[in-house]
């Protein structure tokens, strides 16, 4: 009889993303040579998008770190300590708008932006407001350059 | 039996309450003032009485009809109804009201609700039948109305649900086709595809935007020209027409703006001309005219657009209504047609269908100034 034993599933997950630790050596890099590369983690249970924007922003002078869930997130926010926060809303498990509530109590530094496609979304930024908390929201999708923009304007101000 | 004419001789006797000089020139008067036909016939099936309200319906005056066969009014392969309706008659039974159809004089059907009732003389013999016939047609073509606009309004919710799904992949889809494009040398005719392709996934987001934007409208609706909105949509889509082989020849003469939600008032636009391109495929002409107005419905601006179509035949207005309600082609997309309704009516606006000659149509969007 064959056995067959499923993963677990927070295994696959909760995994870093492969890009976690060139994004992390690059980013001691360019500390060390002195020259300017903001740092943003970039959160969203759709890996295709999460890794896609990351990529569009390294190659466009970030240091870009994805992650598909929200505790992921808040781990790599823990050891990196991002400028940007650039996270989806709807997500399994923890949603964007706590996390960025987390991120903001840890963080008070880090620009934190959501983005999201998805309705209902507004009702939770108004929660979140409610105790304080005000968070830019994104309409996805973006065209990377107007994303791009964005985040060099913040940076700037 | 009725009369077929009341008399409404005045009678220098009869008191102001009692105008009539018999009960049965008073049951007549209220027969010929009746909504619905009330006809009679003899046992043969031939019509004895014919009122008012039954030429409006069946089109026949009381002239053409009294002592012709019923038969005339009943539609092919419905005059085995006729025949069972006499039998039971005969009989002395009543006929439980039914619904059915009735053929007009100018050959349209009419639905109708029938009441059926023998007629006896004063010995009591059964002589004929009295028929009361209420005309459907308007009841009909509300509930018609109805389940268009309860099914474009759930196609509508379906289109918004699907739209927010697809936000994401079609976010993916932009960065990766941007990648691609960062990846291509410029002279490369895959960097040109790649730019094209940008290019069209960026209309795909604006027209999912526009979609939902009916569901995070922002309170208070600002005073916009009809004539930019027209104008925005069609520079982004008149290569698209032009592709089509159909021209475009517009004329702007509005000079005050109204207070329209535009992305709900393109989406509408956008859709009637999505209609268009459906119902013209070997091309033709889009005339588009905004224009201020005064309808029964006040004041405002109309956006009236023309159509005629090459190689067509007969009934475009029939096609191009089928074709936004998405009744019976493939042509219909839930969302915009549903918004083209809804629209309208939440905005105190107006969407109608003008006929005009054989190769023509004719869509008129009002917007009041109020």
């Amino acid at each position: 009889m064959l056995e067959w034993t499923w993963p677990e599933i927070s295994q696959a997950t909760d995994k870093l993303p492969q890009s976690f630790i060139a994004a992390q050596e690059r980013k001691a890099r360019s500390e060390a040579s002195g020259a300017e590369c903001p740092s943003i983690l970039v959160v969203d249970d759709e890996v295709i998008l999460a890794d896609s924007v990351a990529e569009i922003l390294n190659i466009s002078g970030f240091c870009a770190f994805s992650a598909y869930n929200a505790s992921t997130a808040l781990q790599i926010t823990e050891g990196l300590r991002p400028d940007f926060l650039l996270s989806d809303v709807m997500m399994p498990g923890m949603n964007g708008v706590d996390l960025a509530i987390r991120v903001r109590r840890m963080l008070p530094e880090t620009e934190i932006l959501l983005f999201s496609g998805q309705a209902g979304v507004a009702d939770l930024l108004e929660v979140a407001r409610e105790q304080g908390y005000a968070f830019e929201l994104l309409e996805k999708p973006m065209h990377p350059v107007r994303l791009i923009e964005r985040l060099r304007r913040m940076r700037r101000a | 039996m009725f009369h077929a004419e009341p008399d409404l001789a005045p009678d220098s006797t009869a008191t102001p309450e009692m105008p009539f000089d018999s009960p049965g020139a008073l049951l007549a008067a209220i027969v010929e003032s009746s909504d619905d036909a009330i006809v009679s016939k003899d046992l043969n099936g031939r019509v004895t009485s014919w009122n008012d309200a039954a030429c409006r319906i069946f089109g026949y005056t009381a002239k053409e009809m009294i002592g012709q066969p019923i038969l005339r009014i009943i539609p092919p392969g419905l005059e085995a109804e006729e025949t069972a309706i006499l039998e039971r008659i005969r009989t002395g039974a009543k006929v439980e009201p039914y619904e059915t159809r009735r053929l007009r004089k100018d050959g349209r059907i009419v639905e109708v609700w029938v009441t059926i009732s023998p007629v006896k003389d004063s010995a009591g013999r059964i002589i004929g039948a009295a028929k009361i016939a209420r005309d459907l047609s308007e009841r009909k073509r509300m509930e018609q109305r109805l389940i268009w606009s309860e099914k474009l309004a759930a196609q509508g919710q379906m289109a918004a649900s699907m739209a927010h799904e697809i936000n994401s992949p079609l976010e993916s889809i932009i960065n990766l086709v941007y990648l691609a494009r960062r990846s291509t040398p410029p002279g490369e005719k895959a960097h040109a595809y790649l730019l094209s392709a940008e290019g069209e996934l960026d209309r795909v987001a604006q027209l999912i935007r526009r979609v939902l934007g009916r569901y995070r409208e922002l309170a208070g609706q600002p005073q916009v020209y009809l004539h930019d909105l027209v104008d925005e949509f069609l520079t982004v889509h008149r290569p698209k027409l032009h592709a089509c082989g159909i021209a475009v020849d517009c004329r702007y003469e509005d000079r005050r703006p109204v207070r329209v939600n535009g992305a709900e008032f393109a989406l509408t636009f956008s859709n009637v001309v999505s209609g268009v391109l459906h119902i013209m495929p070997q091309g033709g002409i889009l005339g588009v005219e905004v224009r201020e107005r005064t309808t029964a419905r006040g004041e405002g601006i109309e956006v009236a657009i023309r159509m005629r179509a090459k190689g067509m035949g007969d009934n475009l207005q029939g096609r191009i209504f089928e074709s936004l309600l998405g009744k019976g082609s493939q042509s219909g997309t839930g969302e915009g047609l549903s918004v083209a309704w809804e629209w309208p009516e939440r905005h105190g606006a107006e969407i109608a269908f003008k006929s005009c000659a054989d190769s023509d149509a004719a869509i008129s969007l009002f917007v009041p100034f109020a």
